[in-house]
């Protein structure tokens, strides 16, 4: 991960959360190159600065739908690669669909909520800077919701289950392992475990591991 | 006494033609829409409009059994034997009265909407079929008052051929219940002994009289071909204006009425006179007497049909004329406006009775979070000098409602409006829907690219998410299908599990809710859940 100040465009339309994350992000250390307030602003600052991370609001003016969601994915066209977090008031599996779809990682989407907890948004941030993938816990639940009853997922125990859902929302070995309290060899066992049981080609690498797993829940489930 | 030549008179043929073509028309264009189901907007107003027909038809029908009756009867007192002549009024030959009588009823339980359904459909399928071919074979075999060796060749083969016809369409009937093409067939099987009946006898080729000298079978084939056309094409204008069909025929009941009383008046009559015994005899004639007597009964008769005609009159013609010069309001507009009153009441109360649920639920959620964040943050001020720790953890409380109130708030507006379709239209959104249920739903989006109407994207929507839930709590079932399409400014979406069936909208269920918030929008709705299933579920809403 990388240390020092990231530059950073933040895109919401809502002042007093611009400002506040605005505040937030500088008293973590971070460099803004831009923060703007609709989804043409977004897309020629992001061209413009072509910044280490876009922390973009999904719901933006012109028209107030998914206008921020369409800038990011617009920029990202012209500047592969660029990473983007996304926040919502709300989760949709559908785009985190279309935000992963080009399979590149450096891609995030999380409630706004997770802005509360700093360090874990911190953390998110840098993350998805470095080009890895971060997901809402409540998007991979409405995942294993969609996908509760497919026969591969019956078949994982309850501790292989919790490790799917965190791997999912991007964790390394090391933070499920803090989080579950168990020793990451075991973290790695139970990871081996699931790829086997979901027939996935397994990957030592995170960023890889994760996408592999949002592709597999992401699918159209089969009736069992 | 001096004979009198009774001369014929086609109007009233011309009337029972109308009517039989009415029927008719009305019985095929009732069984098209009972084949295409129950669902369609246009098959309700059509039923409608059946319904607005049906009972001026039946008295007019029910009149001319008693007209016929009463000619028979009448008849019957003044032949006495060995005149050697047969006399006959407007088609409905006294032999002929019961193969009338046969074929009014049939047409009646065609055409008279409580009685279609019952006799058409299940296993009361072969009575018409059956009330048809009794009917022909009356009308063309049994007559009583012929000698069989009288007839000419040409109404065997007439007859036969008729016979032969309306065999085969009760046949294709009976054999093949579900068809479609079958149950248009029978109405049309019954209108047949009308035809010959009726034209026939305006052609002078009455099956059941001997043909005038001169007439071959290429002829009498001939008139039967011509009015099976003639009655096509009446039945198509009569199920095309179905009022205006009625108001001429309650206007000619009222005309040759009237017409019958002046010829009785005058010592004419309306009578017809045949001959039976040698085709080829004399053009038939009547002693004077038998003339007067005739003359009598035509001015019953006309006094009968006129009766007939005046009482329909301000049922049909009078109504029509008033809306059409506008003293009266349209029977269709006033339907509508009750129609509209009843559904924007629904429409006011229901929305009244969701911004209660809403305010009540804010009021008791994230309202109330926010004032205990405020209070906490307030005494968390007064201790951040004093005790900072106790401070930090009013403040961690107070995020941690905050938190909570989001939660709140995103479960609410998921209820009122889902982003999704406030982001990306009804399609996405039910593709979302059916992403998100626990088991496989497949969808079929065939919807413009542009935006639906924001209430309608949101009644449509509503509905769906209902009738999924319904098949997903419900139902025990294990997959499920969504259709969605717009064609011809109707927007139909079709719901269908393969679960356990019998949802039923009239039990209180959640469905009847979503046939009440369609109809705001002219929308209904039509399940299909026989036992063990599958529970199809149409609605359809117009989308102009």
């Amino acid at each position: 991960m990388p240390v020092g100040p990231v530059r950073l465009v933040v895109a919401e339309d809502l002042y007093l959360l611009r400002e506040g994350l605005v505040r937030l992000l500088k008293a973590r250390g971070f460099e803004i190159a831009a923060a703007t307030d609709s989804a043409p602003d977004l897309l020629a600052a992001l061209l413009e600065h072509r910044p280490e991370l876009a922390i973009v609001d999904i719901r933006l003016p012109p028209t107030n739908t998914d206008d921020g969601l369409r800038a990011a994915l617009a920029a990202r066209e012209q500047i592969p690669g660029l990473p983007i977090l996304l926040l919502s008031q709300y989760v949709e599996p559908v785009y985190a669909q279309e935000l992963l779809a080009d399979q590149a990682g450096g891609v995030g989407y999380l409630l706004k909520d997770r802005v509360f907890s700093d360090d874990q948004f911190v953390d998110a941030i840098r993350a998805v800077a470095a080009g890895g993938t971060v997901m809402d816990p409540q998007v991979v639940t409405k995942l294993l919701v969609r996908r509760s009853r497919s026969e591969p997922l019956l078949r994982l125990s309850e501790r292989e289950r919790q490790v799917l859902e965190l791997m999912a929302e991007g964790r390394s070995n090391s933070a499920i392992a803090n989080r579950l309290f168990v020793s990451e060899k075991a973290v790695s066992k139970h990871s081996t475990s699931i790829f086997t049981k979901l027939e996935l080609a397994p990957s030592d690498d995170d960023n890889r591991r994760v996408l592999a797993v949002l592709a597999y829940l992401m699918a159209a489930p089969k009736p069992s | 006494m001096p004979p009198v030549l009774v001369d014929r008179e086609p109007w009233l043929l011309f009337v029972v033609v109308a009517l039989t073509a009415v029927c008719g028309g009305v019985a095929v264009r009732a069984e098209g829409f009972r084949d295409r189901g129950e669902g369609s907007v246009r098959a309700e107003a059509f039923r409608r409009a059946v319904g607005r027909i049906g009972w001026p038809v039946a008295p007019v029908l029910v009149g001319a059994a008693v007209y016929a009756a009463v000619q028979a009867l009448l008849v019957d007192l003044h032949s006495t034997g060995g005149s050697g002549m047969v006399v006959t009024v407007a088609g409905l030959a006294p032999s002929g009265l019961l193969a009338s009588l046969v074929l009014l009823t049939g047409l009646l339980l065609t055409a008279l909407p409580p009685l279609a359904g019952t006799f058409t459909g299940g296993r009361h399928r072969w009575t018409l079929p059956t009330v048809a071919v009794a009917s022909a074979e009356l009308l063309i075999g049994l007559d009583p008052f012929q000698t069989p060796h009288s007839r000419p060749l040409a109404d065997y083969l007439v007859g036969g051929v008729l016979g032969l016809l309306l065999a085969l369409g009760a046949w294709a009937a009976l054999l093949r219940p579900g068809g479609a093409g079958a149950t248009r067939l029978v109405p049309w099987s019954l209108l047949l002994p009308g035809v010959v009946a009726t034209l026939g006898d305006v052609l002078g080729l009455d099956l059941w009289v001997p043909a005038p000298p001169g007439t071959g079978t290429l002829l009498a084939v001939a008139a039967l071909v011509t009015g099976v056309v003639a009655l096509v094409g009446a039945g198509a204008v009569v199920a095309r204006w179905p009022g205006a069909a009625a108001d001429v025929a309650v206007l000619a009941l009222v005309g040759v009425g009237a017409y019958g009383i002046a010829q009785g008046a005058f010592g004419r009559t309306l009578v017809v006179v045949g001959t039976f015994g040698s085709p080829r005899g004399p053009m038939p004639t009547v002693p004077a007497g038998f003339g007067h007597n005739a003359a009598v009964l035509g001015g019953i008769q006309g006094a009968l049909l006129l009766a007939l005609g005046l009482w329909l009159l301000p049922r049909t013609v009078l109504p029509d004329a008033r809306r059409l010069w506008g003293h009266a309001a349209d029977p269709a507009l006033t339907e509508r406006v009750r129609e509209l009153t009843e559904t924007r009441a629904e429409a006011v109360s229901s929305a009244a009775a969701e911004l209660r649920r809403i305010e009540r639920d804010l009021h008791d959620g994230a309202q109330g979070r926010l004032v205990a964040i405020g209070m906490n943050l307030r005494a968390a001020e007064d201790m951040i000098a004093s005790s900072p720790h106790e401070a930090t953890a009013l403040v961690a409380e107070a995020r941690a409602a905050s938190a909570v109130a989001l939660e709140e708030l995103r479960c609410l507006v998921q209820g009122i409006c889902p982003p999704m379709l406030a982001d990306r239209g009804l399609g996405e959104a039910i593709r979302a829907l059916a992403l998100d249920l626990p088991l496989p739903c497949g969808t079929e989006i065939d919807l413009p690219g542009q935006r639906l109407a924001v209430p309608l994207e949101s009644a449509c929507y509503f509905a769906v998410a209902e009738v999924v839930t319904n098949a997903v709590r419900h139902a025990d079932a294990r997959s499920l299908r969504i259709r969605a399409a717009l064609a011809d400014g109707m927007l139909r979406i079709e719901v269908t599990d393969d679960g356990v069936g019998g949802a039923d909208p009239a039990a209180g269920s959640g469905l009847a809710g979503v046939e009440r918030r369609l109809a705001a929008f002219d929308g209904i709705l039509a399940v299909s859940s026989p036992p063990g299933g599958p529970t199809i579920v149409v609605m359809e809403v117009p989308c102009p």
